[in-house]
């Protein structure tokens, strides 16, 4: 035989090597370990769209609370403080009639220090 | 329509149990090594499983199994290659990229059947050095027993693209052992 036809024999033979691998057989536990790693998948992903709905719904609805607190807060701030202002000169005026400070009326203590 | 439900009553056992063989030796063609081979099998099935409902029954189920497993295949082979090109440059970083060739597996034993595992290491090596394509169709074709339709149909191709890719691909292997063993005999 010569070196080509050896040569020729060989690749023959190695291209028959296609016929002749052996077929793997699959883990007996294959189903059983993939449906754990499903199951995993899904409880995180269940704990992520808890924390989704926390990200997308909570988020917004606590800076919408914190800000519709604030409007309520200045609001009452500020009609409180116009009420207070009211309130002082109606205040100034009760005392005022009630310690009769009138321009033409004197002062006793005031005469006194004089 | 051939389409399981998404309500794991069971069917998805029966599909799994089906294709499960076929797809871990799909893979395994591509990565040839078994422990990888069993991971990818794996992301291939949690893959159909989370993508069902988006499969439009265009090719069938099987097919559609198997062309994510195929990629699922390459996309591992490419990210181990890009490692192995990374480790390569830091190594011998200034040295230009060596042409690659066959590589003898083995001293050559006189028991037939290592010779046999010889000849099957030999002829992995030469596919592994074919096109993407060419490789995809020959692995399916000749270790998978896939018709060149099934073929077609996972590749997304036509008949015809995928008869050109086997005969290419058949003649290219030709010419590396024809090269390897004017080489080594």
């Amino acid at each position: 035989m010569t070196r080509k036809e050896k040569i020729e024999q060989e690749v023959q033979k190695t291209f028959e090597s296609f016929d002749q691998v052996e077929r793997l057989k699959s883990n007996p536990f294959f189903y059983a370990r993939l449906k754990t790693r499903i199951d995993d998948l899904y409880s995180k992903k269940k704990k992520i769209r808890g924390w989704e709905f926390a990200r997308r719904v909570l988020k917004p609805a606590l800076l919408l609370l914190i800000i519709a607190l604030n409007i309520f807060s200045a609001t009452l701030f500020f009609k409180y403080r116009t009420q207070d202002y009211t309130n002082r000169e109606q205040l100034l005026d009760f005392w005022g009639q009630e310690l009769i400070l009138n321009s033409n009326q004197c002062n006793p203590n005031f005469l006194m220090n004089e | 329509m051939e389409k399981i439900r998404y309500d794991k009553s069971g069917s998805f056992e029966g599909l799994v149990k089906l294709h499960q063989d076929q797809v871990l030796n799909t893979c395994f063609r591509f990565v040839n090594n078994r422990d990888d081979a069993e991971d990818l099998a794996q992301d291939v099935f949690m893959e159909v499983y989370n993508s069902i409902d988006s499969f439009r029954g265009e090719a069938k189920l099987s097919s559609w199994i198997y062309r994510i497993a195929v990629n699922k295949s390459l996309d591992f082979v490419r990210k181990k290659k890009r490692k192995k090109r990374f480790a390569f440059v830091l190594s011998l970083s200034g040295f230009g990229d060596k042409e690659k060739e066959l590589q003898l597996p083995a001293p050559a034993n006189p028991h037939t059947d290592l010779e046999q595992k010889e000849r099957i290491h030999i002829l992995n090596q030469a596919i592994d050095l074919l096109p993407e394509n060419q490789k995809v169709a020959i692995t399916l074709s000749k270790y998978e027993g896939f018709s060149n339709k099934e073929i077609a149909e996972i590749m997304g191709t036509s008949f015809s693209a995928v008869d050109s890719l086997i005969h290419r691909a058949k003649n290219k292997l030709q010419k590396k052992l024809h090269h390897f063993y004017e080489k080594h005999l």
